[in-house]
């Protein structure tokens, strides 16, 4: 089970969502890190048929994504999910079953089976435009499992989750991620680092790294810093070094930043974590 | 076949769930209903005083022309017409006058069939020149009318080969023509136009979103990446398009010709067409007329379903498929192009609206293609349907290389 992308890019114009992205994902999880704009969506479109790159290939066990057998391995829960407001999630489900050539019985018991792993068995008959954003995001997870996908593309899908159904979703997803390629994006960088076994982050439509969270965070390992310090002294720090969190405490701020050296007396090594390494990266981005 | 009647199933559901559907089907229902009784709705005055309804002239009217039904429109029933005119005292308006009533108006319809045959560029034949009509003129009275089809055939702009061939198919009329009363029939005629432009406006709203809804909703997404969403679907939604488009339109067909045939009478279904349009060359029936305007209605909503479905794959919003099919259907009413510029005026016939149109189908001029002479009511409806299968691959390709962006 091999899915390949050989130098995938993607221009609008002038402006390049994403540039020659060559990448190899065999089965298990991969978590896709990235601000907005770095072009994670779009690869993600890509990889799913419905966004053509300019350029570049992508292709499953040699099928190209053009082609109806890759759609026929293909799950995808896309960011903003639309759906008929009329349809009773039991309609829906078997609607979109029919789309993926699920047959008739087939079809019925993995809508039953999905509809009840997503806690909306209750709520199957009931129409779609009556239910709230979660339960919208649990249906969108359901269809996204229906044909027993070989490749599982996720844009956000724990967006708009509550914490304990959060960690219930991150759950499932690893486990699913043992038979098949799952590929997710996500702004909650804890989700990634629970579950994903590569980590993939992308920046100005690059690829910049790619691994496991050992090898990802070697960046900034041993070089995040922890200290409290007075106002004008955080002000001067925040100036020299990149700061991933600053929180006030009465008259003093802790800062936590990212040093090559240790930035001031009182400072102490802290444990290098996927956030500091995504602020890190992505700081100038969240500021802009 | 698999999966794809599962497929039309879900799309005649997302379109039946929608209330906007409803409302406009129950809208163009209700058009229709009032439509076909709509002349009869009023009365008639004479000097201020209410004289009868439209309605009871329309039954006392039709009681006349069954009297004469199954007589030759020959010289004999021209010269008995004449002679019941000729009571009519010189006295305006005739129609008020107790002669009339009695005695003329029992032959209006022969009156009405005589006077576009006596006609003549110069002078309008009026009641007084009936009142006097020679027996030498009525005998040829068709004489009289092949000759003046033959001016009108000589003053078009047509090749020589397609005016002989009209004038050949005029010869093949039967003369004397047989007389029977076909009010229900030309009132039918009449509002094939009505119902067909409510069913192709009606099937617009219904299949504007096939396509540009699913851009609308953002469902696009989840269909183009599943597996029979670039093939099956499309072929899926093509078909609830075109069946639906026409479903309507035959429903409004259905209802306008049983309302028609129910309120003004089913007679006259073997009757010349000439009946109602004396001047008209084709040797066909009043029944045989009903065909044609009704294949050619169902040929243009088939058209204009083709034209809203190839607009759905490519706007965005459905509710701008809509206007342009709108303005598409409306234009056709607004202008109205001479026979002296006979490029444009065939070419304003194909037109979706102009086809449903009796004047268009029964057109005298005729359509030539690479040296073919093409009866409009042959031509129109194989043009709406060359067009719609033209159309067909645009939307299916439009909407498979559709793209998120």
């Amino acid at each position: 089970m091999e899915l390949i992308l050989d130098r995938v890019t993607k221009h609008y114009g002038k402006i390049i969502a994403c540039d020659r992205i060559s990448l190899t994902l065999r089965q298990g999880v991969y978590g896709l890190l990235g601000a907005n704009g770095a072009g994670k969506t779009t690869i993600m479109r890509m990889m799913c048929g419905i966004l053509a790159p300019t350029a570049g290939t992508i292709r499953f066990n040699g099928i190209d994504v053009g082609h109806d057998d890759y759609r026929d391995a293909l799950g995808y829960l896309p960011q903003d999910f639309g759906y008929y407001p009329e349809f009773s999630a039991r309609d829906f489900m078997l609607y979109l079953a029919t789309l993926k050539g699920l047959p008739k019985s087939r079809a019925k018991e993995k809508t039953r089976e999905l509809l009840e792993l997503v806690s909306l068995e209750k709520e199957a008959k009931k129409k779609i435009k009556t239910f709230s954003g979660g339960m919208k995001q649990r249906l969108g997870i359901a269809q996204s499992l229906l044909n027993d996908p070989k490749i599982l593309i996720l844009d956000e899908p724990t967006a708009g989750l509550d914490p304990k159904e959060r960690i219930r979703f991150r759950n499932m997803i690893a486990r699913l991620g043992s038979d098949r390629i799952v590929l997710l994006s996500t702004h909650i960088v804890s989700d990634v680092e629970h579950i994903a076994d590569t980590i993939l982050v992308m920046k100005d439509g690059q690829l910049i790294h790619q691994g496991t969270l050992n090898h990802i965070l070697q960046p900034i390992k041993e070089k995040v810093w922890e200290c409290t310090v007075s106002q004008s002294e955080a002000a001067v720090l925040s100036e020299k070094y990149p700061v991933i969190n600053l929180r006030q405490e009465n008259t003093r701020v802790l800062l936590r930043l990212i040093s090559e050296t240790k930035p001031c007396d009182l400072a102490v090594s802290a444990q290098a974590t996927l956030e500091d390494l995504y602020l890190y990266y992505f700081s100038e981005v969240s500021e802009g | 076949m698999k999966g794809l009647w599962s497929l039309i199933s879900y799309e005649y559901k997302k379109i039946l769930r929608k209330k906007s559907v409803w409302i406009a089907l129950i809208l163009a229902i209700l058009i229709t209903i009032i439509s076909v009784p709509g002349t009869l709705f009023g009365s008639y005055y004479i000097d201020g005083e209410l004289y009868e309804s439209h309605l009871e002239a329309m039954v006392k009217d039709r009681e006349y022309a069954r009297d004469l039904s199954g007589r030759k429109l020959d010289s004999d029933l021209i010269m008995e017409s004449v002679k019941a005119y000729s009571n009519i005292p010189g006295i305006e308006p005739y129609q008020a006058t107790m002669e009339y009533q009695k005695l003329a108006r029992p032959y209006s319809a022969i009156y009405g069939i005589s006077r576009s045959v006596y006609n003549t560029r110069s002078r309008r034949f009026n009641m007084e020149d009936f009142q006097v009509l020679p027996r030498e003129q009525a005998d040829i009275f068709y004489i009289l009318r092949h000759e003046r089809l033959i001016d009108i055939v000589e003053d078009t702009a047509m090749s020589t080969k397609a005016k002989a061939k009209v004038l050949e198919l005029d010869d093949q009329i039967e003369t004397p023509i047989t007389f029977s009363y076909v009010d229900g029939y030309t009132r039918f005629f009449n509002l094939a136009a009505t119902f067909g432009l409510t069913a192709a406006f009606v099937a617009a709203i219904c299949i504007a979103p096939l396509f540009s809804g699913e851009y609308t909703s953002g469902a696009d997404q989840i269909i183009l990446s599943s597996k029979y969403g670039k093939n099956k679907l499309i072929k899926a939604k093509l078909l609830t398009g075109f069946s639906l488009a026409a479903l309507i339109c035959l429903m409004l067909m259905l209802l306008c010709f049983v309302l028609s045939m129910a309120i003004f009478g089913s007679d006259g279904g073997g009757a010349a067409l000439q009946l109602y349009i004396m001047m008209s060359p084709y040797p066909v029936t009043m029944g045989q007329t009903a065909i044609f305007m009704s294949v050619c209605t169902l040929c243009s909503c088939l058209m204009t379903a083709a034209i809203t479905m190839l607009l759905s794959a490519k706007l965005r919003t459905p509710f701008g498929v809509i206007i342009l099919v709108g303005i598409l259907l409306i234009i056709p009413l607004l202008f109205f192009v001479p026979e002296s510029i006979p490029f444009l005026y065939k070419l304003s016939h194909l037109l979706p609206t102009n086809i449903m149109t009796f004047w268009a189908v029964t057109d005298g001029i005729q359509f030539e293609l690479f040296g073919l002479v093409i009866k409009p009511y042959v031509f129109l409806p194989v043009f709406a349907i060359l067009v719609g299968l033209f159309l067909i691959p645009f939307s299916y390709r439009s909407f498979k290389n559709h793209q998120i962006t």
